[in-house]
């Protein structure tokens, strides 16, 4: 076996015109007018694909049901997540000090990125039953790993002189810990969660199509079952503006938090 | 006078690969209270080691001794007693230029709010008042050093330990920042070592300058700088000076001759040793 | 240092790689401790947990249908993954041909990709059906997606200074590319197909999860709604292996094409 040996890799920024999200925006608005245009000119069975008008309208029509859902997802989403971070970044802190640890256990951490993960979902929800749990726990999991893998990689980037130099300073394990290793690590992690927010909110979702009463991942499902299509369609559009929205949160944190870092 | 620190016959010997490379050998040198040292050698020589040594970070080789105010202490005693700037300035980009320059009394146990408060009252004296509030990205290269040895002037120690601090700066820049630290010294009195490949800087601070031979590196020549202070600019072009300088030279020049011959048989290996 | 003899080094390398292995190999027999003693301290049921020697008798006894399923969600994602990376590179060198078409279309393909794909997994269902073609035709749209994006940053990163060089020397904007900017751009794509394998494999399993005929994310399925637990580690385990299969074929030949 030869596990990927690199670390989770800095997503390349989007180039050019799009990773601008104004123009973003645009193109959403953009696509959204030539679909409710197309859809009525050439006549399209709404069965098939309804315009935008149409889902917008089943939108606002089951908005009660649908924050429900979106709340439950993205409160499922950021419970994992948040013990994802937490769980990675505590392993990765001790990676590093327990350099057997590592050794025993990283090259499971890395080989798990090249893996769907999120097949063992089935098992997750057998074991944690159709509640929140579940889909926290799996959310947990799928984040865990890059952020536990990039934490490592982030403190082994501080140069050892820098922790010499704080050590003559009479600096013990904890202060170096704080003032210089992770502030480093920072950079690294943040590309993690980064990547971690979307792993949470797919953990979520399917985590909910192997049994749960609510959320989009049910509203999807249903939807399906239902041959229900603007109703799908309103669960598509739901997950991407709650899953561009906690991924802006976090670009905004990093922003806040690793400024001094070139590629923000 | 006991001598603030002592080392006595102090060595060390680094493991590379299957080989050992001796980087000091049989150090003595001692330290007075309030004596401004310099330290020139060639690149290589083991000065950094030897500093490295005097900050407690790397244990010598037994048999060596260090002492401090006559105790003969253990290496990582030292850890924590000697306010050192090592050769890259080292600042955290995160941290302001005030919170840089209290980094080390941070660590130390000061409370935040008080060394920050001490820190703005000597930013005049560091010559970086309105910029407390900048980051080392947004500094030239003169200030950010001058931020790094405000830390180490900020770690109340009665011993300062500088390894090239003004290595890396232009000719114009680093004659500014060598009067500007004899100001600075002069204003509080401490301890220094100064280590530095340039002669003319070792004279223009030194009491004493200290010339370490080429690998494996020991206190090859001790000469007192009897100029006296306080020392302007035009002192390097004084008949003492040059008479000093001469000396020196010679001294530092056959040690580089010998290192760049080692360097030599490094890269071209010699034929008695396959 | 060049003429150092060859079966020394030859023996550094062994010592290095059994220095590599040993501690995972550990690993791997305490975890399988630890599984088979808490099973027995617990006593828990296969349905909570299966012995490893359970899910490896249970895989040997259903050797046909584990076979018969991996072939399936392997043709799946090694269909839409080849497909996919074609796909992604013919636009990324669309888009560096004609920066205008970048302009027009990427923020869509971005728009597009923001929503995670799974979530079009039940709209693919409806439209294209249970079989293949759905899982197919979404991993083409994740795997095409971060091709693109990986091929563009690497056929921009290369040097203008060199763009310029050739430029002199009469080349064309052809010529620049394929001697220039696609070699530039190799090791920037091979880590966009490296990444890819993991979204083909997600993608496959997830949809089949909603809905197949066969298929291993469709046999984890099928086995926890029917209790039959055993059988869902199996397929389990056999997804792991055939994504690391494919991940190590990847890798392999990203080394052999990019050795720089
Ligand atoms: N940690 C180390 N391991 C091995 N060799 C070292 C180490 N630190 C320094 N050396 C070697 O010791 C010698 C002296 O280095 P150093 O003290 O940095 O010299 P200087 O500061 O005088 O330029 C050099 O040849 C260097 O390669
Ligand atoms: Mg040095």
């Amino acid at each position: 076996m030869s596990a990927p040996s690199a670390p989770v890799p800095a997503v390349p920024g989007v180039p050019g015109v799009a990773g601008n999200a104004a123009i973003q925006l645009i193109a959403l608005v953009v696509m959204l007018a030539a679909w409710e245009v197309a859809v009525r000119a050439l006549d399209v069975s709404p069965g098939k694909l309804p315009p935008p008008s149409a889902v917008f309208a089943t939108m606002w029509s089951g908005r009660v049901a649908l924050a429900g859902a979106v709340g439950t997802t993205l409160y499922e989403a950021l419970l994992g997540l948040a013990a994802g971070i937490v769980f990675g970044v505590l392993s990765g802190i001790s990676f590093s000090r327990f350099r057997l640890l590592e050794r025993m256990l990283l090259p499971y951490f890395v080989a798990s990125q090249a893996v769907p993960i999120i097949a063992f979902g089935a098992i997750i929800v057998m074991w944690f039953g159709n509640g929140v749990a579940s889909k926290a726990v799996i959310a947990t999991y799928l984040s865990f790993f890059p952020v536990a893998v990039n934490t490592l990689t982030g403190i082994r980037r501080v140069n050892p002189e820098e922790v010499g130099l704080l050590r003559t300073f009479g600096a013990g394990t904890m202060e170096i810990l704080w003032k210089l290793q992770l502030p480093t690590a920072l950079p690294s992690i943040f590309t993690a969660v980064r990547l971690a927010v979307g792993l949470a909110m797919v953990g979520a979702i399917v985590g909910e199509w192997f049994g749960a009463s609510q959320g989009l991942g049910v509203v999807l499902l249903t939807a399906m079952f239902d041959n229900h299509v603007e109703q799908l369609w309103a669960g598509i559009l739901l997950t991407g503006v709650t899953g561009t929205a906690l991924f802006a949160a976090v670009v905004l944190l990093q922003r806040k938090f690793v400024w001094w870092h070139a590629d923000g | 006078m006991t001598p603030k620190i002592r080392l006595q016959n102090i060595s060390k010997r680094f493991a590379v690969g299957s080989n050992v490379v001796p980087a000091v050998e049989n150090v003595n040198l001692s330290l007075n209270s309030g004596d401004f040292v310099t330290l020139v050698g060639p690149s290589g020589c083991g000065k950094s080691t030897l500093f490295n040594i005097l900050v407690g970070l790397l244990a010598p080789d037994s048999g060596g001794e260090l002492h401090i105010d006559g105790k003969l202490v253990a290496a990582d005693h030292l850890l924590g007693r000697v306010a050192f700037m090592p050769q890259r300035d080292m600042l955290m980009p995160w941290r302001t230029v005030l919170d840089n320059a209290i980094l080390a009394a941070e660590i130390d146990g000061v409370p935040r709010a008080a060394a920050r408060k001490r820190a703005l009252d000597s930013l005049d004296r560091f010559g970086l008042r309105g910029f407390e509030n900048h980051h080392p990205a947004q500094l030239s290269g003169g200030m950010r050093q001058r931020v790094a040895l405000m830390r180490t002037f900020m770690f109340d120690r009665d011993v300062m330990l500088l390894d090239e601090p003004f290595g890396a700066l232009d000719a114009l820049t680093r004659a500014m920042m060598q009067r500007w630290l004899l100001e600075v010294w002069e204003g509080a009195k401490r301890t220094v070592l100064f280590i530095t490949h340039d002669i003319d800087e070792a004279i223009f601070l030194g009491d004493r300058v200290l010339v370490m031979s080429a690998r494996p590196g020991h206190i090859k020549m001790e000469l007192p700088v009897p100029l006296p202070r306080p020392r302007a600019p035009d002192i390097i072009t004084s008949a003492p000076f040059v008479e000093l300088k001469r000396t020196l030279l010679a001294a530092v020049e056959d040690e580089s001759r010998k290192a760049f011959a080692a360097m030599n048989r490094e890269i071209l290996p010699d034929p008695a040793d396959a | 240092m060049s003429d150092m003899p060859a079966n020394k080094t030859g023996e550094g390398a062994w010592r290095r790689r059994y220095s590599l292995l040993w501690p995972p190999a550990l690993a791997a027999i305490l975890i399988l401790a630890a599984w088979e003693l808490s099973i027995w301290l617990f006593k828990l049921p296969n349905f909570v947990l299966p012995t490893p020697q359970e899910i490896l008798v249970a895989a040997i006894q259903d050797r046909g249908q584990v076979l018969h399923d991996t072939w399936a969600t392997l043709v799946e994602s090694l269909v839409g993954y080849v497909a996919g990376s074609v796909l992604g590179l013919g636009i990324a060198l669309l888009f560096v041909t004609f920066p205008r078409v970048e302009r027009a279309l990427l923020p869509a393909y971005v728009t597009i990709n923001s929503v995670p794909m799974v979530a079009y997994g039940p709209l693919a269902i409806i439209w294209l059906g249970i079989g293949a073609s759905s899982k197919i035709t979404l991993i083409i749209i994740a795997v095409s997606y971060s091709i693109l994006i990986n091929a563009l940053a690497g056929l921009r990163s290369c040097d203008p200074g060199a763009i310029s060089l050739l430029r002199t020397f009469g080349a064309s904007e052809r010529t620049i590319l394929l001697k220039l900017r696609l070699p530039a751009a190799m090791p920037a794509i091979f880590s966009g197909l490296r990444v890819a394998v993991v979204h083909a494999m997600i993608l496959a399993v997830v949809l089949e999860m909603l809905g197949a005929r066969e298929g291993l994310g469709w046999t984890v399925f099928k086995s926890t709604q029917m209790m039959d637990f055993v059988a869902a580690w199996v397929a389990v385990g056999a997804t792991v292996i055939v994504s690391l299969a494919i991940y190590s074929v990847v890798n392999w030949i990203g080394h052999k094409l990019v050795w720089w």
